[in-house]
């Protein structure tokens, strides 16, 4: 006999479906943090040396153009354009957040800033003709500039994790979690069927595997086979009975005997 | 494939799917940003010679008499790991300056040379590196000679090497970490999905159905129904063969 399954249990199916999705949002999610954050400060580590070695280029290159003037004993302060030309290397040169020009007694000349670009390091190149100090070109790098694409990444990453945590949701609820809500309703369906005295279920496939469903199964069809083998021994000794009954005095008494043993009604067994 | 399997496979391929999805696109990222840099580094270099090199032409030095520049691209590239090379080439294609002093004298490559054809800075794309060149132009705007930056891709197996073996590392760790939390969710859950079928087991095994009145739950409930009803099928077998035999023993 096959068995039928009771409809409408899906908990199984719900509970993998949350549990699935919600694994994989925190241990994923947690993991890419981390991941990210190792990544990040490899990046901004980099970041950092590279800002100090365009810093200290750039620093160099404008000290060396301010040494000329200093040649010619042309005081800086009266240099035209002084201020937009520090802007304007300032706009092009990714990673730096400020430039300053010093007189020789530390006193800043002229400086430019980038708005929203915290300074790291701070790299010097002195202005000097005929080795007396003129002044120096004070440039402070912002590496943070230069690595603001990996924020990028990081919401790309937890995109890709919901992403992700939803379709192991939904994979985990119809691939594995109805899997267990169909075995489970079939067992179900067998339980029931011997509570109202059927117990000739074909469980043979079901009671295979390792888990506590298969095992459940076999607990089920050692216990239907106990009562196969019990009501066999009986109708056997009844057909035996019924066999030498010649004059048919028992057959009535045997036969309600084995309606009463099947619970069925006595003229089922005929 | 069982329950349990089943669960646990779609739960790791899916945290193993987002730390693949963090490293690939972290990698990428992370290279994409040195690559910028290296080429803001190289343009800037490239810049400050096109400037030294065209404010001593206008001073009516030629490209050959500014011997300083040998120094300068010596000490650019002294400070910069990944600047391979400086090259400064005359418009007849003869390197006059470079970080390689034995190539200075020899003719650079037609592919540089021949970009002098045009005014502005170019960029030539190899494996494994990035050419940066600009041609300088007197005060005529004719081409009085060039210059070529080579910088390194990050993508360069010895940089990758060396910078990426630690996040390999780390990469490994978490893995493993997040593998191992999956596997004990995993059969945590299965453990818990399970409880009431191990009950119902235990109660379908158990031959007299006697302790068994205080299990509660749907499924064990029903396990207990249907073993009481076995084991009075079973009753019932008893009786009715000892009945037949009195039958026998009559007849």
């Amino acid at each position: 006999m096959p068995v039928e399954r009771t409809p409408g249990r899906r908990s199984a199916m719900f509970a993998c479906g949350l549990f699935a999705m919600i694994a994989v949002l925190l241990i994923g999610g947690v993991s890419s943090w981390t991941l990210l954050n190792g990544y990040q400060s490899t990046v901004e580590e980099h970041a950092r040396r590279d800002a100090n070695l365009l810093g200290s280029s750039v620093a160099r290159t404008l000290a060396q153009q301010f040494e000329k003037a200093g040649r010619y004993g042309i005081p800086f302060t009266e240099l035209p354009g002084i201020h937009a030309y520090l802007q304007r290397t300032l706009d092009d040169i990714p990673g730096l957040a400020r430039i300053a020009l010093h007189a020789g007694d530390g006193k800043v000349l002229d400086a430019v800033e980038r708005r929203n670009a915290p300074g790291k390091d701070t790299v010097n190149a002195a202005i000097t003709v005929n080795s007396l100090k003129l002044g120096d070109i004070a440039i402070t790098t912002a590496p943070a500039e230069l690595t603001r694409d990996f924020e990028q990444v990081r919401i790309g990453c937890a995109l890709a994790t919901l992403l992700i945590a939803l379709l192991a949701g939904a994979a985990t609820a119809l691939g594995a979690g109805k899997l267990l809500d169909r075995r489970r309703a079939e067992l179900e369906a067998a339980l029931k069927d011997n509570t109202e005295g059927r117990f000739n279920h074909d469980l043979s496939s079901a009671s295979q595997g390792n888990d506590a469903l298969a095992a459940a199964f076999r607990a089920l069809a050692d216990g239907e086979d106990q009562v196969r083998e019990r009501f066999e021994s009986f109708d056997g000794y009844a057909q035996e009975l019924l066999a030498v009954d010649f004059d048919d005095r028992l057959r009535p008494e045997i036969e309600m005997l084995i309606a009463t043993v099947h619970l069925a009604r006595p003229q089922e067994v005929r | 494939m069982t329950f349990r399997a089943r669960l646990t496979w779609i739960l790791l391929i899916a945290v193993v799917a987002v730390l693949a999805a963090t490293a690939i696109g972290a990698t990428r990222a992370s290279q994409r940003i040195r690559d910028d840099i290296e080429l803001a580094r190289g343009a800037h270099l490239l810049n400050t010679l096109k400037t030294t090199i065209e404010t001593n032409l206008a001073i009516g030095l030629t490209l050959e008499q500014m011997s300083v520049l040998q120094a300068l691209v010596e000490r650019e590239k002294a400070g910069a790991a990944d600047v391979l090379a400086i090259d400064i080439f005359a418009p007849d294609a003869t390197l006059l300056y470079s970080t390689d002093r034995g190539a200075i004298g020899s003719p650079v490559g037609e592919e540089w040379s021949a970009q002098l054809a045009q005014v502005g800075t170019w960029q030539l794309d190899t494996p494994g590196e990035t050419v940066l060149g600009a041609r300088v132009d007197n005060d005529l705007g004719t081409a009085a000679g060039g210059i070529a930056v080579t910088i390194a891709d990050s993508t360069q197996a010895g940089t990758l090497w060396e910078d990426w073996l630690p996040a390999a590392k780390r990469l490994a760790w978490v893995t493993a970490l997040a593998v191992a939390l999956t596997l004990a969710g995993a059969l945590t859950l299965n453990h818990i999905l399970m409880r009431p079928l191990r009950r119902a087991t235990a109660v379908l095994g158990d031959p007299d159905a006697k302790a068994l009145s205080a299990t509660t739950g749907t499924l064990e409930q029903q396990a207990l129904l249907a073993r009481q009803a076995q084991v009075a099928a079973h009753a019932r077998a008893d009786e009715g063969m000892r009945r037949l035999r009195e039958l026998d023993d009559a007849g």
